[in-house]
């Protein structure tokens, strides 16, 4: 019993412990759930669920789909904030980001554009039934919503952005599309039309050459639309070679030109023409959201749904297309003979089906730009064309001293006739007579573009301009660069002459003969006289330190005294 | 030109790194130098080292008492002479040195 009190010490000692531990775990625990709380709270989700619903419908509007199979998905995504118009994004590769939603995986693909685009992370999907109704709810508020569907594997968009608000949280929207399924072999490119222009600029290497092409391909079909099924996994249908500008060191950066080198649109024609409407947003038109980003400036959306109305493409600025949303228009590079890259843009949309006897038409403008080196002016610009579907007619109308030829690749004639110079000046090209197709399906055509002899002229001219003629080549040689590398190399020269002496001079004879060497110095008195009073001006101008001075001075003093000793002792 | 303008950026280089070795040499001596004097102070340290080692050899029975006696005087005679000598050479050097320090408080004057 005696040490009872020692046992209760030591155990009031242990419960103060885990008491202290148990703290230090609280503290840390608490620490912890703070850190985390604002991730718990996001992952978790909204406490109530939001009041924003799509519903609405499937249409087709040839009325040849009326039942839906399963995994017809339905995805709303939410736009980010700085994402261009999505009547723009899906003017080009926009596809991915609603099939990995649709099959539940985080979107990572970027959005629109050729090059850049934005990225959108946030979306929510439902299945269609099978009569084709939908309803996607718990969506979010004052958001850029985009709708679309996938039908028969392609993504069918309603470019119109959706904005739910509290006043109107459910919105009704029928997404109208044509069933695929025409025959390919019946599709036809009933136009492949080129307007060449070119105006001498002495400021560029070469005279640039703008190519704008029309592509109008036929569907004859009035049920169904046309997109082979391979085209429909991304494999391409419409493949068009792009022209670039002969100093653009790489084709790669053709994709980041955009809105400069490069243009396009695709659409069917509009049943009436829309003229640009006085609005001031028509001025920052279908750029993807760069219009202007050469020049540092970028195009800022507002909280609001965007639209870009098709009338305020540059390629369109008439009104005659109305823009086709489905499929997609995607950038592609392949290595050419000579290991350089040549830049492709894929026109992967479907041709609509035709409509009271009339063929669908699908429209397709591109424009590009090349030209011809100042200082090679009887170079020429070639641009080859191969197209799944025969070629009815090719028409070419050129400007500003060009001219143009275009064969079939194995064949022996031309495909276009003499031009017709008309008062304005454009030389128009039409196709030699011929019955059927011009050209079938599969076969290759090369269109060469060159200057006629006149602009040549003009062209060595302004090469004249760039570059003075041999003999004005005196002056320029006046600003002759200073040869700086000889200057370096000379001194790395001696300085290393110096290093090699340095190093032969280290193998120095033994301490002591050198001592013996220095000390049998002849010197006279006066010498010593001159040489002691030089030390002491040397000390007292603060060239020699003190303890050298004193040493050096009872030396010379010693040696001088010596000296005059001798002397006395002589006389 | 390019030729002309790297010799001369050799040559200013060269004058600078090489300058040093063109200043004239100043009398300089290392160490200690034989003299008279040095000379007469070794003899006499010598002689009175052998008058030491004559007593410790005594003490030690190294050396009987009547060698030590023959011998003595001959070392004594030897570290007198030299320290007579020793002290003439002292006075004709400070009569020297006294010389030397007014010849060259004169140059220093005249200087």
């Amino acid at each position: 019993m005696s040490d009872y009190p020692a046992r209760q010490e030591n155990w009031k000692r242990r419960a103060a412990l885990h008491k202290r531990s148990l703290g230090n775990i609280c503290f840390c625990a608490a620490l912890l759930a703070a850190a985390l709380a604002p991730c718990l709270a996001a992952q978790s989700g909204p406490v109530a669920p939001s009041p924003g619903a799509i519903a609405g419908e499937l249409r087709d509007l040839r009325q040849v789909t009326r039942s839906f199979e399963p995994g017809t998905w339905v995805v709303a995504l939410a736009l980010p904030r700085e994402s261009p118009p999505f009547c723009e994004v899906v003017s080009a590769a926009w596809q991915d980001a609603f099939t990995d939603i649709a099959e539940g995986r985080d979107p990572h693909g970027k959005l629109g554009g050729l090059a850049s685009g934005v990225q959108a992370r946030e979306g929510y999907r439902i299945e269609a039934t099978a009569d084709g109704r939908f309803e996607l709810r718990n969506l979010p508020l004052k958001r850029r919503l985009a709708l679309a569907a996938r039908v028969q594997g392609l993504w069918r968009p309603v470019t119109e952005e959706i904005w739910l608000t509290e006043e109107k949280p459910r919105v009704e929207r029928v997404i109208d599309f044509y069933t695929l399924g025409a025959d390919v072999k019946q599709l036809r490119v009933a136009e492949h039309t080129l307007e060449i222009k070119s105006v001498l600029r002495e400021d560029l290497k070469y005279a640039p050459v703008t190519v704008i092409e029309t592509l109008v391909i036929e569907n004859p079909d009035q049920r169904l639309a046309a997109l082979p099924a391979e085209s429909v996994k991304g494999s391409p249908f419409i493949e068009l070679e792009l022209l670039a500008a002969p100093t653009l060191p790489d084709k790669a950066l053709l994709a980041s030109l955009y809105g400069t080198e490069l243009l396009f649109c695709q659409g069917v024609a509009a049943k009436d023409p829309r003229p640009v409407p006085p609005d001031e947003r028509a001025n920052s038109p279908w750029m993807f959201g760069g219009v202007d980003t050469m020049h540092g400036k970028s195009t800022q959306y507002s909280d609001a749904p965007q639209i870009s109305l098709d009338a305020w493409h540059p390629l369109n600025l008439d009104g005659a297309l109305e823009f086709i949303a489905e499929g997609e228009t995607f950038f592609r590079l392949k290595q050419d003979a000579a290991d350089q890259n040549a830049a492709f843009l894929v026109f992967n949309r479907p041709v609509p089906p035709g409509e009271n006897g009339r063929p669908g038409r699908l429209v397709i403008r591109l424009l590009h730009k090349s030209g011809v080196l100042y200082s090679q002016p009887s170079g020429s610009i070639s641009l080859a064309r191969v197209f799944s579907a025969p070629v009815a007619d090719l028409r070419v109308t050129a400007f500003g001293g060009l001219e143009v030829a275009a064969v079939k690749v194995g064949g022996h004639s031309g495909l276009l006739r003499e031009p017709e110079v008309g008062a304005d000046g454009l030389a128009r090209y039409a196709p030699v007579e011929h019955s059927g197709n011009l050209l079938e399906a599969g076969e290759r055509y090369v269109l060469a573009l060159r200057f006629d002899r006149e602009a040549q002229k003009s062209l060595a001219e302004v090469a004249k301009i760039a570059r003075p003629a041999p003999g004005a080549q005196a002056a320029p040689a006046a600003q002759k660069v200073l040869n700086v590398s000889a200057i370096y190399g000379a001194l790395a020269a001696m300085f290393g002459l110096g290093f090699i002496i340095t190093l032969l001079l280290t193998f120095r004879a033994s301490r002591e003969v050198q001592r013996r060497r220095v000390n049998e110095a002849h010197v006279g008195k006066n010498d010593l006289l001159q040489a002691l009073a030089e030390l002491d001006r040397d000390f007292e101008a603060r060239k020699v330190p003190a303890s050298s001075y004193l040493e050096q001075r009872k030396r010379l003093l010693s040696r001088a005294v010596d000296m005059e000793s001798r002397k006395g002792q002589r006389s | 030109m390019d030729i002309a303008l790297v010799v001369l950026v050799v040559l200013v280089a060269a004058a600078i790194t090489f300058s040093p070795l063109l200043r004239r040499r100043r009398v300089w001596f290392v160490g200690d130098f034989e003299s008279d004097y040095t000379l007469v102070v070794r003899q006499r340290e010598e002689a009175l080292r052998a008058l030491k080692d004559l007593e410790e050899d005594l003490l030690s029975r190294k050396l009987t008492q009547a060698d030590y006696d023959r011998l003595r005087p001959m070392h004594l005679d030897r570290a007198k002479e030299l320290t007579l000598k020793l002290d003439a050479i002292n006075a004709k050097m400070e009569e020297a040195r006294r010389r030397v320090e007014q010849q060259l408080a004169a140059s220093r004057k005249q200087g």
